[in-house]
C-alpha cells in the first residue's frame, strides 16, 4: 500500500468515524442503528474500492449503463472487458490479461532451477505461440533499480530478522515455530544478497498479454476477445505466470500504455491487484 | 495525473464530509430524519474522498457528461512527430513521445543447444534491465498484410486474361499459344486463392520507450535520445541490428486494423470461426 492510498484511507475513515460517534452521542434511538449500519456499508465500499475496484467500477458502469470513450473512435462499453475500435465496417476488440510471475517466497531461491527454466524457457515460448493463430502481444514492462539501495534493503531486512531470531533465541520459553520461519526469511534474504551479489540487476516489472478480436457487432468482436483471451490463458499456464483478466480502470490504462510508458512512481500507484 | 490538483480536490472533498460529520453532533434530536440524511451524505462524501484517488481523471469528464457516454478525450490519442520517429501524446499540459524500436529475432530455439537457449535466456534479462525508466518490451503475433501483393497478382491476371480474350478473339491466334496463355490465367486464379485463403502471421519483437517533456520539441528530442541509446544497448545485449521504428512502420505497435489488415479481415474471420 502507497503513501497516497493511506492518506486517501485516512480521510475516508475519519469521515466514517466522526459520522459513528456523532450518531452514537445522540438519541437516535432506532435511526441511529440505521446510520450505523449505513457507516459500516460505506466502510466496506471504500475498502472494495482500495483492494477490488475492478469489481465495483463495472458494477456501477453496468447499473448506469455507461460507456466509456477514451478517445476519438474508441469505446469501453459498460461491462468494462474491452476496448473497442470500429475502423472500415468492421469492430476491433482489444482486452487485456495481467500474466505476472507468481509471487512465491520459497524456502531458499535456488539458482541451480532458475538455470533448469531458463534453458527450458526458449522452447516453452516456441511451443506455446506456435499454437495460437490469432494476433496477441506480450508486453513485458521493465525498469531497473538502483543496485546499491536494493541491497542495502536487503541487509537492513536481513538485520531485522537476525534481532528478532537472537529476541527469540534468548527468550526463556523460545518459539519453535516463529523461530524456523525467521531463519527461513534469513535464507531468503541472503540467497537475495548473493544473487545481487553474483551481479543480477534487481528490476521492478509488469507483464500483461493484449489481444485483438475481430466482429461484425460489438457483441461478437468481444465474444471472439473473450474466446481469444480464455485460450491464451490456457496457453500460457505452462509458465509460472498468474493470469488474470483485466477489467475497469486498469483496462482503460493499459491501453493508454499503447501511447504512453508511465513513470515508475505512476505504474506503482496505477497497478496492484489484477496486474 | 496531476497530483496538485489530486491533493486540493480531496482537501475539499474530505473537508466537507468532516464538516457534515460535526454539524451530525449539534443536529437536536427532534430532527432525526435531518440527522439521517445529513449522516449519509458526509458517508458519499467519504466514499469520494477515497474514491479520488483512482478515479480524479473521471470527475472533469462526469462534469460534462451528456446521456450515457463518458467522454474522457475527444481526440485522436496521439499524432506521429514531425521527425516521424515518434508519436506524440498532449496530456494535461505536458507533452509525451513515445519511440518504438524494432528487435529483429530470426533464431529459432530449435537451432539453439542447451548452452545457446540458457545465454539467449540470461542476454534477454540483461536486456530488459537495461533501462532505470521503464521501458516495455514486446513480442507481437500479427496477421500478415498482403494487400500489396494480393495486388500485384490480381494486375498481373487481369493482363493474362486480356491477353487470353484477345488470342481467343483472334481466329489466326496459334492455339497452342493460346492454350498456353489460359495455362497462365488458371496458374494465377490459384495462386490467388491460396494467397486469400491462407491466414499469414508474423512475429515481431520490439521496445517502447516514452519521454515526458513541458513542450513537444523538448518530449521529441528526449525521446529521440533515449531511442537511440536503448537500440544501441539492446543491439549490444542480443548481437542483432535494433533499430528506430519510423512513420507508418510504427503503427503496426499501436493500432488494432494494422495487427488483422482490412483485406484479410474476411478471411481472418472465416478461419477464426472454424
Amino acid at each position: 500500500m502507497n503513501q497516497n492510498t493511506i492518506v486517501h484511507l485516512a480521510a475516508s475513515f475519519m469521515i466514517v468515524l466522526l459520522v459513528i460517534v456523532g450518531t452514537s452521542s445522540s438519541s437516535l434511538g432506532l435511526l441511529s442503528l440505521l446510520v450505523i449500519a449505513l457507516a459500516g456499508l460505506a466502510a466496506l465500499l471504500i475498502l472494495l474500492l482500495a483492494f477490488a475496484d475492478f469489481l465495483v467500477f463495472p458494477l456501477i458502469t453496468i447499473l448506469l449503463d455507461w460507456e466509456i470513450v477514451p478517445f476519438q473512435n474508441y469505446v469501453i462499453p459498460k461491462q468494462q472487458d474491452a476496448v473497442l475500435k470500429y475502423v472500415n465496417n468492421i469492430y476491433y476488440a482489444t482486452g487485456y490479461v495481467g500474466a505476472n510471475i507468481y509471487n512465491y517466497v520459497f524456502a531458499q531461491e535456488s539458482v541451480e532451477d532458475d538455470q533448469v527454466a531458463m534453458v527450458a524457457a526458449p522452447d516453452k515460448w516456441e511451443k506455446a505461440t506456435m499454437n495460437i493463430h490469432f494476433p496477441f502481444k506480450y508486453h513485458v514492462i521493465s525498469s531497473a533499480d538502483n543496485v546499491q539501495t536494493y541491497r542495502e534493503e536487503l541487509e537492513t531486512k536481513r538485520g531485522l530478522y537476525e534481532f528478532q531470531y537472537s529476541r527469540e533465541a534468548s527468550a526463556t520459553s523460545p518459539n519453535q515455530m516463529a523461530m524456523e520461519n525467521l531463519q527461513r526469511q534469513i535464507r531468503v534474504m541472503q540467497a537475495k544478497i548473493d544473487r545481487v551479489g553474483s551481479g543480477e540487476k534487481p528490476l521492478n516489472t509488469i507483464m500483461y498479454i493484449e489481444s485483438t478480436a475481430v466482429g461484425v457487432s460489438k457483441k461478437e468482436a468481444s465474444d471472439n476477445l473473450t474466446k481469444q483471451l480464455n485460450q491464451l490463458q490456457t496457453i500460457f499456464n505452462v509458465f509460472d505466470l498468474s493470469m488474470v483478466r483485466v477489467y475497469g480502470r486498469e483496462l482503460y490504462q493499459l491501453h493508454r500504455m499503447n501511447y504512453i510508458i508511465p513513470s515508475l512512481d505512476e505504474l506503482k500507484a496505477q497497478f496492484q491487484e489484477q496486474t | 495525473m496531476d497530483s496538485r490538483n489530486e491533493r486540493v480536490y480531496l482537501v475539499i472533498v474530505a473537508g466537507i464530509g468532516v464538516v457534515l460529520a460535526v454539524i451530525l453532533q449539534f443536529i437536536p434530536p427532534y430532527y432525526s430524519y435531518l440527522s439521517v440524511i445529513v449522516a449519509a451524505i458526509a458517508l458519499i462524501f467519504a466514499i469520494l474522498a477515497f474514491a479520488l484517488k483512482d478515479y480524479f481523471f473521471l470527475i472533469e469528464p462526469i462534469s460534462h457528461m451528456k446521456g450515457k457516454t463518458l467522454t474522457i478525450n475527444t481526440n485522436d490519442p496521439f499524432y506521429i512527430a514531425a521527425n516521424g520517429k515518434c508519436i506524440v501524446v498532449r496530456s494535461e499540459g505536458n507533452a509525451y513521445a513515445t519511440s518504438f524500436i524494432k528487435i529483429p529475432l530470426y533464431k529459432s530455439s530449435t537451432e539453439m543447444t542447451d548452452d545457446e537457449k540458457f545465454n539467449f535466456a540470461s542476454l534477454f534479462s540483461r536486456m530488459i534491465s537495461l533501462s532505470a525508466i521503464p521501458m516495455r518490451v514486446s513480442s507481437q503475433l500479427n496477421v500478415v498484410n498482403k494487400d500489396e501483393y494480393i495486388k500485384v497478382i490480381t494486375e498481373k491476371m487481369g493482363a493474362v486474361e486480356d491477353r487470353y480474350n484477345a488470342m481467343a478473339n483472334d481466329p489466326n491466334a496459334d492455339r497452342k499459344a493460346a492454350e498456353r496463355v489460359k495455362g497462365e490465367v488458371n496458374m494465377w486464379h490459384n495462386l490467388l486463392d491460396n494467397v486469400t485463403k491462407a491466414n499469414s502471421q508474423s512475429q515481431v519483437a520490439y521496445a517502447t520507450v516514452t519521454s515526458a517533456g513541458t513542450t513537444e520539441d523538448e518530449a521529441v528530442t528526449l525521446a529521440s535520445i533515449n531511442a537511440e541509446q536503448l537500440a544501441a544497448g539492446i543491439s549490444a545485449a542480443l548481437g542483432v541490428p535494433a533499430t528506430v521504428a519510423n512513420g507508418d512502420e510504427m503503427l503496426l505497435f499501436i493500432e488494432p486494423e494494422y495487427l488483422i489488415p482490412p483485406t484479410t479481415v474476411t478471411e481472418f474471420m472465416k478461419v477464426d470461426q472454424k
